[in-house]
């Protein structure tokens, strides 16, 4: 196995599904809390059921694709999804926007489900299966994106699905010991490393697609990583200081 | 249609979060990919200035949504 490959693989994939199960977590606890936790499991395995389906319908599409294509294709996408994540997480660094909080998430949807009229049938809640399935699957399509496309492109769908999988199992594990949202899991410091990973994996594959020779070949994906780490965290010092600049100004 | 046009939207959502840092990324990698080539800049370099340029792009992304804050 290539591990200059498989280990910021595997890494990338297990610290996004913290990220994504953390976020899934927060809705699901909140629906279970609130309306029962049958409802809850219901929407959940709906939700799961439904990313299995994506994940068979993908897969055996991919392999069909030229790898060039493909290198293209999905190292664009990654790109995109990974400097998403880093801007994100670059701004809520330098406090630009307001961090994410796990907590208030699930006040919020916890006094939105008990604002909703109970059905007389609890154990076919479709507000609290439908929230749940919904949550699941938009979290988990982010997942599956990142699995397939960091797995697919470099031919380590193993171990990207090791490192999401481990990461789910914790997340469901904590948060069934926990019963709570898990507010202390440093959100954005995860979402940082993701998109650095991400930016550094997608900037690799477009340039292994469109024909760029990278010096040092498989190595230059960690100088890649490197590179957007140190790019980054320059970028919240200028933030902080051009935010520090306008506010004094405004 | 109004579920397909949220399922897409919600599926570009995923990807683009600030149009023009999208575009700018798609703009530099096209330049990348067909124009460096033809003004007879070799593969390593189209490979060091792929990586400078998008960096950049985001760079100055966070750096202009910084000065618009409040």
């Amino acid at each position: 196995m290539d591990w200059a490959h498989a280990l910021p693989t595997l890494t990338a994939s297990f610290l996004a599904s913290v990220v994504e199960g953390v976020e899934a977590l927060t809705v699901v606890l909140a629906v279970g809390a609130t309306r029962g936790w049958r409802p809850a499991l219901v929407g959940t395995g709906l939700g799961v059921a439904g990313l299995a389906l994506v994940v068979l319908a993908l897969g055996p599409a991919l392999t069909r694709i030229p790898i060039r294509d493909l290198q293209v294709v999905v190292g664009f996408l990654l790109l995109l999804f990974g400097m998403r994540w880093l801007r994100k997480a670059i701004l809520r660094s330098a406090g630009v926007i307001a961090l994410h909080d796990e907590a208030a998430v699930y006040s919020g949807k916890s006094a939105q489900l008990q604002g909703v009229a109970r059905v007389t049938d609890p154990k076919w809640d479709a507000v609290a299966i439908s929230t749940a399935f919904e949550i699941v699957m938009l979290e988990g399509m982010e997942v599956v994106f990142i699995v397939i496309a960091v797995g697919a492109a470099g031919g380590t769908l193993v171990p990207a699905s090791i490192g999401a999988a481990a990461a789910l199992l914790l997340v469901v594990l904590l948060g069934a010991s926990v019963r709570a949202p898990l507010a202390r899991i440093p959100e954005n410091a995860l979402k940082f490393a993701v998109g650095v990973l991400l930016s550094g994996f997608g900037t690799f594959w477009l340039g292994e697609g469109i024909g760029v020779d990278w010096p040092g070949d498989d190595l230059a994906l960690l100088v890649l990583v490197a590179w957007f780490f140190g790019v980054a965290l320059l970028a919240v010092r200028f933030c902080r200081l051009r935010r520090t600049v306008s506010v004094s100004a405004g | 249609m109004g579920a397909v046009a949220k399922t897409l939207r919600k599926f570009m959502g995923l990807f683009i979060e600030d149009g023009s840092l999208a575009i700018a990324a798609l703009i530099w990698a096209a330049i990348c990919w067909w124009g460096l080539p033809r003004l007879g800049v070799n593969p390593q370099a189209t490979a060091i200035l792929l990586a400078i340029g998008l960096a950049s792009i985001l760079a100055e992304n966070v750096l202009r949504a910084a000065g618009k804050a409040k």
